[in-house]
């Protein structure tokens, strides 16, 4: 009765929303878990329930996963814009569910928060979950990162679905010690020339979980992500079943079994997004040709790796950034960049974003700067402690300006007569999105 | 002259941030034409601790913080021949804690400290401090409030010359009102942010205590800074 109840509510603020145009958002899902707060209790849900989840990548990964599904003709409920908290789920499964709370439809296929993870395991009981990388974030919210591994250790113990793991990462392979009762599959990348890193970089999660001796490399990619072995256990690292082989950047391209299969983006990480959601689609059937074609089409218009022409004959790129790991990863993709340009930097310290901005000195900004940087500017919530960020690279204070609003600052980086690159934090990057996209041309 | 920096454990104690702080410093002697190097002090390296004018360490996870521990004990000697002998120390979260005559970790086991300095931590259970937090202190005379950030379960209490009387926030334990440790030649503090990042009195304070007497630092232009604190206090206490 009481879920009856939940889902006309939040079904009739959906659709008076979408009515007045709006995107429905949280709200239903908020109204529903208030009137039903066992709401994900009651409901009744597809045969295959996946859920994503890690620090960085999740709704890249959702999203193409669920294209692949899709294109593979599956109905897919999924959370596509991303809201991956309790709430959000709650409105993207009402959405699609009937007003018993049946959800419609063959596979669901969402991102999910990782303490949100923890909190849902044992309510929706996940048919695959797939866990792409363990990186710091957002410490005062999440905890460190020992906190969040005991954390998934313990729901992990009796854990009976398809747990999908990221070999290369320490933290996250080792979470197969911990589910016992799990079937495994594993994915991973082979170290080719292009991809292995010669920067040393700050890496969390470098021990061995089983005697706690440094972990050696002998490959690394990026952050602590890479070839491992323990001195004492030397198959800790458990061979990928899904290897992706012949990573090329340069050629956009890499082989999984026999099949080649182009880059979503030209960054490393991308490989593993890709990985991810090949790995799930290793399940049902999806052929690789279909595979092919979203890689080579399907783009997430979400402020990931995108696109805008605000002014005439010249680009400018949104991408996230919102931790040192991830955040690294686009400042390499950017530094490789050797014509004039500008960068916009945007910091906010929502609850969301995590309220402790400590973060933006763990992650390399000087490597930001080349010749070819002719002007910096700064804004969001945060937008002096971006400044003073920068201030101390040493670059030049003269061209280094503060523009809180996002308007302006997005406003102030068309006046430029150059390509741009904007990186911004989390709750900052949809409202980024919008601005550019007002005055794209 | 060079301007030579310890660096202890960084692969462990580096989790907030903390290593903005060095790189703070170390700009901001290059602007004054001062040259700096970092050293790296890892457990087991063979070092000579006796000629460097600060020695610095960061906070880090209770688990690597296991690690170092006994490594960081074992040189109690030379720490405390450094501290006689005019090095600065600058010891933040877990390093701060680390120095005193103890803590207790999150399953209440007691962890010797160095004992430079008197203070204990005691372990917060449901009591963890995380937040924005405002201090206001006095370096050479001058009332300055710093802003930074804190995040540590660990209590330190017994604390007889704090940094300073907290407006915002907790502090060296919940609600105490008082933050960090201040010494002639030694800051102890809870503050990330990181520390200096808002704070450039705090970093001058730190070069000035650390150089030789007659080094003149000349003013730099720290408006980015004030501008920063300044809308961060207001922000923060607001009623």
């Amino acid at each position: 009765m009481r879920t009856s109840l939940a889902v006309l509510v939040a079904k009739t603020v959906q659709w008076a929303m979408k009515g007045f145009g709006y995107r429905a958002g949280t709200l239903p899902g908020r109204l529903a878990l208030m009137i039903d707060p066992q709401l994900f209790a009651h409901l009744s849900y597809p045969k295959e329930r996946i859920f994503i989840t890690g620090t960085n990548g999740k709704t890249s990964v959702n999203n193409i996963t669920s294209q692949l599904l899709i294109h593979s003709g599956y109905a897919v409920v999924c959370n596509h814009y991303g809201d991956n908290l309790d709430w959000g789920l709650a409105s993207t499964m009402i959405d699609k569910a009937t007003l018993s709370g049946r959800l419609k439809g063959d596979i669901l296929c969402c991102e999910v928060d990782e303490l949100t993870v923890v909190k849902l395991v044992d309510v929706i009981h996940p048919t695959m979950l797939v866990i792409n990388n363990f990186f710091r974030d957002q410490l005062d919210r999440v905890g460190e990162m020992d906190t969040l591994i005991a954390l998934f250790e313990k729901k992990l113990q009796s854990y009976t679905g398809r747990l999908i793991l990221n070999s290369n990462d320490p933290n996250v392979n080792r979470l197969a010690l911990s589910a016992p009762l799990a079937t495994r599959l594993n994915y991973g990348v082979e170290p080719s020339a292009e991809i292995i890193s010669k920067d040393s970089e700050i890496g969390e999660g470098t021990r061995c979980p089983l005697c706690f001796k440094e972990l050696v490399y002998s490959a690394r990619y990026y952050s602590h992500i890479g070839v491992y072995a323990c001195p004492e256990h030397t198959d800790l690292m458990r061979r990928p079943d899904l290897l992706a082989t012949q990573v090329s950047l340069s050629e956009n391209r890499f082989v999984l079994n026999g099949e080649t299969y182009p880059l979503m983006y030209n960054l490393t990480y991308s490989v593993f997004n890709q990985l991810a959601a090949l790995s799930v689609a290793s399940c049902f059937d999806v052929d690789p040709e279909t595979a092919r074609q979203v890689f080579a089409s399907f783009r997430l218009e979400n402020g990931r790796m995108e696109s805008f022409t605000i002014r005439e004959g010249r680009n400018c790129i949104l991408n996230l950034a919102k931790n040192p790991a991830g955040a690294s990863e686009i400042i390499k993709f950017v530094r490789r960049y050797n014509h004039d340009h500008v960068l916009l930097s945007i910091l906010n310290d929502n609850d969301a974003d995590g309220t402790d901005v400590s973060w933006i000195w763990d992650t390399p900004y000087q490597d930001l700067i080349t010749p070819s940087t002719q002007m910096i500017l700064c804004s969001g919530k945060r937008a002096y402690d971006m400044a003073i960020r920068f201030r101390y690279t040493g670059f030049d204070m003269s061209r280094i300006a503060v523009i809180e609003d996002k308007a302006e600052a997005v406003k102030a980086l068309s006046t430029y007569d150059m390509d741009s690159f904007v990186l911004s934090n989390y709750t900052a990057l949809q409202a980024t999105r919008k601005e550019l996209e007002k005055i794209a041309l | 002259m060079t301007y030579r920096i310890l660096w202890l454990y960084p692969k462990e104690m580096n989790l907030y941030g903390d290593r903005g702080n060095l790189m703070i410093l170390k700009q901001r002697l290059a602007w004054r034409g001062i040259d700096a190097e970092i050293d790296e002090l890892n457990v087991n390296d063979v070092i000579d601790l006796s000629c460097y004018n600060l020695i610095y360490m960061g906070g880090g996870p209770d688990s690597e913080q296991r690690y170092i521990y006994e490594d960081c004990l074992n040189r109690k000697a030379d720490f405390q021949k450094a501290y006689d002998q005019g090095t600065f120390f600058v010891l933040i979260c877990g390093g701060y804690q680390l120095f005193g005559t103890y803590y207790e970790d999150q399953f209440h086991q007691r962890i010797e400290g160095v004992s430079m300095f008197d203070y204990h931590t005691e372990s917060g259970d449901s009591k963890r401090c995380i937040g924005n937090l405002v201090v206001d202190t006095v370096l050479d005379g001058e009332p300055i409030t710093l802003v930074g950030f804190e995040n540590h379960g660990g209590q330190t209490v017994g604390v007889k010359q704090t940094l300073g009387r907290v407006r915002f926030g907790h502090g060296n334990s919940f609600n105490s009102g008082l933050e960090g440790f201040l010494d002639k030649q030694v800051i102890g503090t809870y503050m990330h942010g990181s520390l200096l990042s808002k704070n450039p009195e705090l970093a001058d304070y730190i070069l000035r205590h650390s150089l030789a007497e007659e080094t003149r630092l000349e003013p730099l232009d720290d408006s980015l800074e004030a501008k920063a604190k300044a809308q961060l206090i207001e922000r923060f206490m607001k009623p």
